[in-house]
């Protein structure tokens, strides 16, 4: 008996995220058939796609122990300086060129303050998230500007479902992402710094160089997807990726990756991508109006999280409980 | 030689305790030189600001963002954090609201149930942080989400739009007491008690005790958990409090009122030098950060600079405070 519930603790922390994933599936495509359909995957990237990118920035920020809550107001800025400048110059690459750059930029004064300075890094990218935006209401004075050029036809071409431009470039960002965190020197020190600070330092890494590259990644993250988004819907928004930071933090938590830094994984975050993006598409393609939409999204994300946590408890608990009866039998 | 260097190491020696008493200074009066030094350099330059209405009018609005500031240093203090403020704002105004509009109850019946709605949600706010072990960015992450979508839903009720007329409202937001505006008063009397029960009850002890070192407190009798809990109530009532202040002053509730202002709230308190790992701050802080965030807005809304640049002004403001506190308080704060 006793066994049996650790068994089934054990199995929902391990597979509590996958089971309630396949159950959120389930529903959307009870309540609506087309969510069960090729088109409505390939509809999910391209809504999502610009999460996925900014979730792998954020995920190196998290495991090396900082956090970035920048990203959607940097994804709205490099939009808007992207479109201006394509106007401007009338070639849409050497704007996504600047505009990366200047993400790059940002990004570096992000990781600067942190590394350098030692802010604590909520403060220096809350900051961020306030001036970044501000910055871009402010060059279009509110309003949406259009892309001149290429790159919508690029983004917006037609591939076989589920294939599309997005789906594409967020593969091959999480593909160059994986092998850099798993397999590279860099990836290792991301992991040390966020482990313990002072025994990377002790083993020789370079701890500064290191929190600086993960925020000038994470900026770059967003700058990609900016250009992902702008492309998208051929104008940039100075409102573009409004919240999308608390996405972000919201799917890597859920893949795993913990706040605390030196653990987590990409896999795990593509798994928490997807949780999100299932969510956020799914309520929506299910006709729930906006108010209920946030209401079901926060009691979900709640739900997921205390269903590992708590499954998580339970079986250690057992599990100790096992082992005294065991020794009771045995005495 | 051992002669002619002794008077450079005595000057050495003296520069540096010059050094290491303007850092004392600095961390202990640093809040309030800046803000008397903006005081004087936006008086010399604008006509306008030093009026005595002007100045009203800044104690006018920063007094919501002051008054879930008092909330939100606590948490701060403890080594929390809570991002769901506006959304309990917004839900405690709709709440109000609504009752008050369907005339179902008195106003202070509403102006309770909003309240109690409001450390409800702080309440439940720690006690998931305390009981599963969640870390509070994301618990409270998660609430900001889901009240401003219970508050929605709330709000459909009364077709996305209620007006306040209940005269009590009309005075809570627009009235005066001696000349000073009353959400001014609410937020100084909201001060004067918070000050009191930090410095002189064993709940401002234990808070400072768990920021501190939880587990030293721990060991030594402090109820961590419980005043933990406590605390996330209680800034749940706070944001509450800011939200029918919010509701009171512009005399409608609608979706977005309070919508990002968890972010002014916490500027204001790490303005005020609370550090946002735990342990060090003072709550009556708060109020002078809060105060610098409203005369900078103010003296750009004067000299008419757009609302967009403001916004991106507050960013830099905050760069600055961190980056001069960090300066004050020497060596680094270090991410985990």
């Amino acid at each position: 008996m006793n066994l049996s519930s650790r068994r089934v603790f054990e199995l929902t922390h391990r597979y509590g995220l996958g089971i309630t994933l396949i159950a959120m599936v389930a529903v959307f495509g009870i309540v609506n058939p087309g969510f069960l359909s090729l088109a409505s995957a390939a509809n999910i990237a391209n809504q999502n796609a610009a999460l996925a990118i900014v979730a792998l920035g954020m995920t190196f920020v998290l495991i090396s122990g900082s956090i970035d809550l920048s990203v959607g107001s940097i994804l709205a800025l490099l939009g808007v300086i992207v479109a201006l400048v394509s106007q401007i110059t009338g070639d849409i690459l050497s704007a996504i060129v600047l505009g990366l750059l200047i993400a790059m930029a940002v990004g570096a004064i992000n990781g600067g303050l942190v590394a350098l300075l030692g802010l604590n890094s909520v403060i220096v990218t809350l900051a961020a998230f306030i001036w970044a935006r501000g910055v871009a209401t402010a060059l279009t004075e509110g309003t949406s500007v259009s892309v001149a050029g290429w790159l919508p036809t690029v983004v917006n071409a037609r591939l076989p479902h589920p294939l599309s431009v997005p789906l594409v470039v967020v593969v091959l960002t999480y593909l160059v992402g994986h092998l850099v965190l798993a397999k590279t020197r860099f990836g290792r020190y991301v992991y040390a710094v966020g482990g313990g600070e002072g025994s990377a330092r002790q083993a020789g890494i370079r701890v500064n160089a290191v929190r600086l590259n993960v925020f000038v990644l994470s900026a770059s993250c967003a700058g990609i997807g900016a250009v992902v988004e702008i492309g998208r819907f051929a104008t940039a928004q100075p409102n573009a990726g409004f919240g999308l930071e608390l996405d972000a933090i919201a799917a890597v938590i859920i893949g795993g990756t913990k706040l605390t830094g030196g653990e987590g994984s990409l896999r795990q975050t593509l798994t928490g991508v997807l949780f999100i993006a299932v969510l956020n598409t799914g309520l929506a393609t299910v006709g729930i109006r906006d108010a209920y939409l946030l209401l079901y999204k926060g009691l979900v994300i709640l739900f997921a999280l205390s269903l590992e946590v708590v499954s998580g408890r339970l079986a250690a608990r057992t599990a100790r409980r096992d082992l005294i009866v065991d020794a009771e039998i045995s005495a | 030689m051992i002669e002619a260097s002794r008077p450079n190491a005595t000057n050495a020696l003296s520069r540096h305790r010059i050094v290491a008493q303007l850092v004392v200074f600095g961390s202990r009066y640093g809040t309030v030189a800046v803000v008397v030094l903006l005081l004087l350099a936006f008086g010399l330059t604008s006509d306008h600001f030093l009026t005595s209405t002007n100045l009203l009018n800044i104690l006018r609005q920063i007094s919501i963002i002051a008054v879930i500031g008092i909330g939100m240093t606590m948490v701060l203090l403890i080594g929390g954090i809570d991002l769901s403020v506006a959304s309990v704002a917004l839900l405690s105004a709709t709440i109000a609201g609504l009752l008050l509009a369907q005339e179902l109850v008195p106003a202070p019946v509403a102006i309770a149930a909003a309240l109690a709605a409001g450390a409800g949600v702080g309440l439940l706010n720690g006690l998931i942080v305390e009981k599963t072990g969640i870390s509070p960015v994301i618990v409270t992450l998660g609430m900001l989400i889901g009240i401003r979508g219970l508050a929605q839903v709330i709000l459909l009720l009364g077709d996305n739009w209620i007006w306040i007329r209940d005269p009590l409202f009309v005075t809570l937001g627009n009235g005066e007491l001696l000349g000073v505006p009353m959400p001014a008063v609410v937020m100084l009397v909201g001060y004067a008690v918070a000050s009191a029960a930090m410095g002189r009850t064993m709940f401002g002890r234990w808070i400072y005790a768990i920021g501190g070192n939880v587990r030293a407190a721990a060991l030594s009798g402090v109820p961590v958990g419980r005043t933990r809990v406590s605390v996330y109530a209680l800034s749940g009532l706070l944001a509450a409090v800011g939200g029918l202040l919010l509701a009171a002053r512009i005399g409608i509730v609608n979706p977005p009122i309070g919508r990002g202002m968890e972010f002014a709230v916490i500027t204001a308190v790490i303005l005020g030098g609370t550090s946002i790992s735990g342990g060090v701050g003072r709550v009556e802080r708060t109020l002078l950060g809060a105060l610098i965030v409203g005369m900078v807005l103010n003296y750009m809304t004067i000299r008419g600079i757009s609302a967009e640049w403001q916004a991106a002004a507050t960013g830099f403001i905050i760069l600055a405070a961190a980056v001069l506190d960090r300066i004050a308080q020497g060596g680094g704060e270090h991410d985990r």
